[in-house]
């Protein structure tokens, strides 16, 4: 505080006679937090809380309609002097109280005043709607009648009996998919399938309601009143709600942990229920709606109503159990309170926490859940943008609005001119426009390394094709696949039984020939040179023949790795002459080629690259250096495997009407790139395998690293 | 919220909107500077020449013939009113003529401009000495022509009556019954002056009988349930003594609605409070053993004190016997800590003087004693145990409202003052009013001496009075300006050992102001004054002391702001006179103490000399952030009824 509270305050004239008390209508419960007592004013009219001190609550208590305020104040100055409060208190705890509604004074009210207020809150009602704008509530349904007549229902279900019911069942089902977990998983590929998605999405409405029901009925059970449900839209998608705030009123907090719990208690349950349905029914309609609803209650409700981080039921949960009403504003406050007396060094600051520890839980509770609210959303627009890009691209304006300039504008407005900072305005200033202008600086003037990264793949340059030079059947499994093999070594055996039949035949009628020859010789000379050529042309088949047999055992035919198919080597398979049965490649020729497309070619190629390496896959431990980079600057359009296409689950998009999957829907360059080999360490080597080369470029300012990419994207998609 | 007033219903006071906040804000201050950017004084100043040039047709006829003219420009004026142009020029060109004829002062164009600024609505800037009370009375007799209540506001009491002497016999002749209200004024004749057309009156008096008018009446002063009570036949006896509220001519605007804005005028009545002054007693003397440092620090800039863990452990100690109230420890550290303020930071014969056993407050800005007024409840009756006063029983609020709220109301607002051009963007966010500079009418012949700086207050003495001996031994006659009666009676001190006669003028003295006022334009008279001689004072000069270069004016310490300096200034070279003026500060001086940027503040301290030859940049950037300051604590006074006015 710039000036120390004052005791009198300047308006008290203007309020000292009046008499004021609270709306009769208004009702009071008593409250432990932390063993300390607290007063609830909750209005009936409106479904809201007040939270007020004891001390202050006694000095309401007096002001009954016929004492004057002025007259009340110094009775409790009279009776309580050690906790009465100060002029400037009461009119700052009358004006909060009035502003909600709660007073009444026996002058009644300017009506102008009330209709400027109900304005003024309309106004605050809309810029808050468009400020929540991922999370918009629509109420369409008092569900209070509903629930009074199915109280007897409530009842049961959220009673120790229910409960024990509640477990069975939970077990039951547990055991039911643990048996069947295999499939579990199996059938979990599918569920997102375009075309399960509408289902789903009706699946999960209906869990959703019954789980708002849940929390309904539970409040209900417990005697709170619950008369808004309606349709809430979150990031443009509707479900139902509930709003249970009477529960606040409840004195004990495991009873309104149980009502923040209820509908999870429910969802589970359904999810239980599911699971026997799907373990007891076969393919189907049913059986998948049974998995969907097993999938959508127990993951979405473990994934989303129970992290603490999210304003879920987890969030309400973890701040009834530590009775932290608020719990996200004290974080913040804690915050606030930490950067004022450490940072901006202002002595006069309050905690909100009582200990260090609470301290830390509530820092560390804001920051996480700020963090994890951010990567949401990110997660969130990053999905939309990938379906609509605009609209993706105005959520993220919007977001970047909400969440990054207004409060950027708030908090600098609180440092220039925040009375609580009066004092110590000079030195907030310099720690935070300084600290603000640091970190500008170091982002866009301090070079941080710049890297590059592109998929790719290996390919061997020594490589000879192994060709079958004789027809046969494959005889047993060839030589194990992906061996290093030396030369000469078998690969595989073909069986031809024909081979030997016409070895023989031919070597008959070679015997035969010989013998005809003798007798040409005596008797008839001139048959001579026929019967040679004759005999020369059999010796030559029966070599062809030999040759063909000797080849049926298929050699290596220099040393490397010997790579085939599997698919098209099964022994007993016919093999003909002339087909490729596999390659042996050189493990020690090999080089990498990456994929770096049109887009992006312009960054890359702009400048000198200062270092290369290359991960593969699956061995991304390793890293290895390159020693020499080529660019193959023509444009390609087919990748050197399919690999690397979105059809066999790469990252470069590739036209889906190609059947071959290389076909790239944006052309791309080639970069070649020589790796510097180490035996020690390699990773294997074979060829067409899958990894990412990182180029190291000039180190460049972060920002300038993302101004680019942000062009970059912005010109691709605009073709500006 | 309606004016109180004897017709019921007659005069309502606008319900001043609620002070902007947020973009909106934003949007008013930008459409305040266009419409500044957008205004052209020429355009008013050509139009006075015309009626200047009209006035001159009059100039020929006679007396009756003038008089039987008037009734017939009255009646269409009355009709027409202010909406008409040619009406008003008519009109206006008369009063010149009748100016001529009554007062022996023809009215220049620049005063002619400066009526029709003030008829529009305006806040005219004139420049100092240009005859602001001629300008005042033309405008506030057509305001009284349309037949509505006319207020001319005044800085005090002296110049409300002068004004309304001298100007008696132009509103006799223009058929306007007129009158003046001073502080002494009795109640039966306070309510027969106020049913003059025109009233010349101090802001403080109209205020208090606005605020007390509205204490009789309750809610009688609301029109509507007047009437049905008086139609049920039981009227209330009339006992309201103003007669409406319509025009409202502020003379020393930025004085009144500025610098004063904030100081709530209170009704009050005096109720025993034992609870309090016992508290406060136990508190001062609790506070004699707290020791500066040890137990607490000072925060000399935002003049509060400072507990540390020390003191707090202290505080907690102390034997408290009596009062309830320090029993709670909250409380406890509140009312020593005004125990305290009132030994640090209010000091007699600066803040206050002690008159016939009683606390009397003096302006900071005037430099007057502020009667009636009281600090906020707490300091003030422990500035009266501290100096052994019998506390005085605490007064209970009846009705409070600040200058600035009542000129949110009034209908029909304008102004006039020498210094208001700084202030423009607070009269327009404050106000809704314009503010324009009016050039002089005949050029200054001021001659501004180089300011002297110094880095003691003993060094700026010596030079002072060595600056004041070669004037007067020049011939000319000598004003030097202090800020607080302690440094007037310092410098006095200085001047009887220089063996200098002088005249000293200051709260102590006040009663005596007309009389040195009227002998400080002689030659070789040297006169010390507080501020209270900065504004509206008009210096005769003798023949000799014009013959030797007129009147030479000594600023001796910064004010909060500068406009204040420039007030004072202009006391030299009126209407044409030859004057001259100068600045000694000194870096001792409060406001450098007080503002100078926190990062000058260690070269404050430790070298002071370094900082001579930018001293003058140092003394600006101090008030800037004074008037920065000060201007934050006017605003805040108007969102804290924003506040009160949409949560209560």
């Amino acid at each position: 505080m710039a000036t120390p509270e004052t005791f009198f305050s300047d308006q008290w004239h203007q309020l000292a006679d009046s008499k004021i008390r609270l709306r009769g209508d208004v009702r009071v419960t008593r409250q432990r937090y932390h063993g300390k007592l607290w007063f609830l004013l909750r209005d009936p009219l409106r479904n809201r809380f007040s939270r007020l001190r004891p001390e202050t609550y006694r000095f309401l208590m007096l002001l009954d309609g016929h004492r004057t305020l002025h007259q009340a104040w110094e009775t409790i100055w009279k009776n309580h002097p050690d906790s009465a409060p100060s002029q400037v208190e009461v009119v700052r705890v009358l004006a909060h109280l009035n502003r909600l509604g709660l007073l009444v004074s026996e002058k009644g009210r300017d009506p102008y005043q009330i209709f400027s207020q109900f304005k003024e809150e309309r106004g605050r009602e809309l810029k808050n709607r468009f400020l929540h704008f991922f999370f918009i509530r629509i109420p369409l349904w008092d569900p209070d009648s509903l629930l009074k007549s199915i109280n007897s229902i409530s009842k049961g279900i959220f009673s120790w009996a229910g409960f024990a019911v509640w477990i069975l069942v939970m077990v039951w089902g547990g055991i039911a998919a643990l048996n069947q977990s295999r499939d579990l998983f199996a059938q979990a590929q599918g569920i997102i399938a375009p075309s399960n998605l509408p289902l789903l999405y009706l699946v999960w409405a209906g869990i959703k309601f019954l789980h708002e029901m849940g929390h309904a009925c539970a409040a209900r059970r417990w005697g709170c009143e619950v008369h808004q449900m309606g349709v809430m839209l979150l990031v443009l998608t509707p479900i139902p709600y509930v709003d249970v705030t009477s529960s606040y009123a409840l004195r004990s907090k495991w009873k309104r942990f149980a009502i923040d719990a209820a509908g999870m208690y429910v969802e589970l349950f359904i999810a239980a229920i599911a699971a026997l349905i799907w373990a007891n029914t076969g393919q189907g309609l049913v059986n998948q709606m049974a998995y969907n609803i097993i999938f959508l209650a127990s993951v979405s409700t473990l994934l989303f109503n129970l992290n603490p981080l999210l304003r879920f039921d987890g969030y309400y949960m973890l701040s009834d159990a530590l009775e932290y009403p608020n719990l996200h504003q004290r974080s913040f406050q804690q915050i606030k309170y930490l950067a004022e007396r450490f940072l901006f060094g202002v002595k006069q600051s309050i905690p909100v926490a009582r200990s260090t520890a609470e301290g830390i839980g509530l820092v560390g509770f804001n920051l996480s859940s700020t963090a994890y609210r951010i990567f949401v959303l990110v997660v969130i627009i990053g999905f939309v943008a990938g379906q609509f890009f605009e609209i993706g691209l105005i959520l993220a304006a919007f977001g970047l609005l909400v969440w990054g300039l207004l409060p950027l504008v708030k908090f600098c407005r609180y440092v220039l001119s925040s009375p609580d900072l009066a004092r110590n305005r000079l030195r907030a200033q310099w720690v935070t426009f300084g600290g603000l202008a640091g970190l500008l600086l170091v982002l866009a003037l301090v070079p941080l390394p710049t890297f590059y990264r592109t998929p790719g793949v290996l390919e061997s340059i020594g490589r000879s094709e192994v060709i079958a030079k004789s027809d046969g059947f494959l005889l047993g499994p060839p030589a194990d696949n992906r061996n290093i093999v030396s030369k000469d070594q078998l690969l595989l055996k073909l069986v031809q039984p024909d081979y030997h039949v016409d070895e023989i035949r031919q070597e008959a009628r070679l015997r035969e020939i010989e013998q005809r020859q003798r007798i040409a010789f005596s008797e008839e000379p001139a048959y001579l040179t026929a019967l040679q050529s004759q005999a020369d042309s059999i010796q030559l088949q029966l070599d062809a023949i030999i040759d063909r047999k000797q080849n049926l055992d298929v050699r290596a035919p220099r040393s490397g790795r010997w790579v085939y198919t599997p698919d098209s080597l099964h022994p007993g398979s016919w093999i003909k002459r002339g087909t490729g049965l596999g390659e042996i490649i050189d493990p020690d020729r090999f080089r990498f080629t990456a994929i770096v497309s049109q887009n992006e070619a312009a960054v890359f190629f702009q400048e000198p690259v200062k270092r290369t390496s290359v991960r593969l896959r699956g061995e991304a431990g390793i890293s290895m250096n390159a020693t020499d980079i080529r660019i193959l600057s023509v444009e390609q359009t087919f990748l050197p495997t399919a690999a690397l296409g979105w059809l066999a689950g790469g990252a470069l998009e590739v036209d889906f009407q190609d059947t071959s999957g290389t076909k790239t829907v944006e052309p791309f360059y080639l970069v070649y790139i020589e790796l510097e080999r180490n035996p020690q360490t390699d990773p294997l080597f074979f060829d067409l395998r899958r990894g990412v080369a990182r180029f190291q470029l000039e180190p460049r300012p972060l920002l300038q690293q993302a101004w680019v990419r942000i062009r970059n994207l912005l010109q691709r998609r605009y073709q500006l | 919220m309606e004016t109180p007033s004897k017709l019921a219903g007659s005069f309502p006071s606008q319900k001043p909107p609620l002070f902007p906040k947020g973009l909106d804000a934003f949007a008013f201050r930008v459409q305040g500077a266009w419409k500044r950017f957008r205004f052209r004084s020429s355009s008013l100043l050509n139009q006075a020449d015309g009626i200047l040039d009209q006035a001159n047709r009059f100039s020929s006829l006679s007396d009756p013939e003038l008089d039987h003219l008037q009734v017939n420009i009255r009646s269409t004026f009355q009709r027409e009113g202010l909406q008409n142009p040619t009406h008003c020029a008519e009109a206006l060109a008369l009063l010149i003529e009748y100016s001529d004829r009554t007062l022996k002062l023809r009215p220049h164009p620049v005063q002619v401009a400066g009526t029709l600024g003030l008829l529009h609505g305006y806040m005219v800037e004139l420049a100092t000495g240009e005859g602001k009370t001629l300008t005042l009375a033309l405008a506030a007799i057509l305001a009284a022509w349309q037949a509505k209540p006319c207020h001319v506001l005044t800085a005090n009491d002296y110049l409300a009556s002068r004004d309304a002497k001298r100007m008696r016999s132009l509103f006799n002749r223009c058929g306007i019954s007129s009158s003046y209200i001073v502080s002494t004024t009795e109640a039966v004749e306070r309510r027969r002056a106020y049913e003059q057309s025109v009233v010349y009156t101090t802001t403080r008096e109209l205020v208090a009988d606005f605020l007390r008018d509205r204490l009789t009446l309750e809610d009688d002063a609301q029109a509507s349930l007047r009437i049905i009570r008086q139609m049920e036949g039981n009227p209330r006896p009339e006992q309201a003594v103003l007669n409406g509220l319509h025009f409202v001519l502020v003379d020393e605007a930025d004085s009144l609605m500025v610098d004063e804005a904030v100081t709530p005028l209170i009704i009050s009545q005096k109720q025993e409070n034992s609870f309090l002054n016992q508290a406060v007693e136990e508190a001062t003397v609790l506070a004699g053993s707290m020791k500066r440092q040890a137990h607490f620090q000072v925060d000399e800039t935002f003049q509060v004190i400072d507990f540390d863990s020390a003191g707090r452990d202290y505080l907690a100690g102390l034997p408290v016997e009596k009062s309830p109230i320090l029993r709670n420890p909250r409380w406890r550290e509140h009312f020593l800590r005004d125990a305290l303020s009132a030994r640090e930071f209010y000091h007699h014969d600066q803040q206050y003087l002690i008159r016939d056993g009683k606390i009397l407050i003096i302006d900071e800005n005037t430099g007057r004693v502020m009667p009636d007024r009281n600090w906020q409840m707490g300091i003030h009756q422990a500035i009266e145990i501290k100096e052994g006063l019998t506390p005085s029983e605490p007064s209970q609020t009846m009705a409070s409202i600040s200058f600035q709220q009542f000129f949110r109301m009034v209908p029909k607002l304008a102004g006039v003052t020498g210094t208001a051009w700084e202030n423009r963007g607070e009269f327009w966010q404050v106000y809704a009013k314009l503010v324009f500079q009016l050039p002089t009418h005949k050029p200054t012949v001021r001659t501004k001496y180089p300011s002297r700086y110094y880095s003691t207050r003993a060094e700026k003495w010596t030079a002072v009075v060595e600056a004041i001996r070669t004037e007067i031994e020049s011939g000319r006659s000598v004003l030097v300006g202090t800020r607080t009666v302690e440094s007037s009676e310092a410098l006095a001190w200085h001047l009887e050992k220089a063996q200098l006669p002088f005249a000293l003028l200051n709260a102590r003295q006040d009663e005596a102001e007309a009389e040195i006022i009227s002998r400080a334009g002689q030659q070789g008279q040297v006169t010390i004054a507080t501020n209270m001689a900065g504004r509206g004072t008009d210096i005769q000069l003798s023949q000799e002391t014009l013959a030797a270069g007129g009147l030479h004016v000594i600023l001796t310490e910064p004010h909060e702001a500068k406009r204040i300096d420039r007030q004072f200034m202009g006391r030299a070279a009126r209407q044409g006179d030859p004057g001259s003026v100068q600045y000694h500060f000194s870096l001792e001086d409060r406001v450098i103490q007080k503002f100078c940027p926190q990062w000058l503040r260690p070269v404050l301290k430790r070298s002071r000399k370094i900082l001579l030859p930018v001293a003058g940049g140092v003394v600006r950037l101090s008030q800037r952030k004074a008037e920065a300051f000060n201007f934050r604590q006017r605003v805040n006074v108007l969102r804290q009824d924003r506040w009160f006015a949409e949560h209560l």
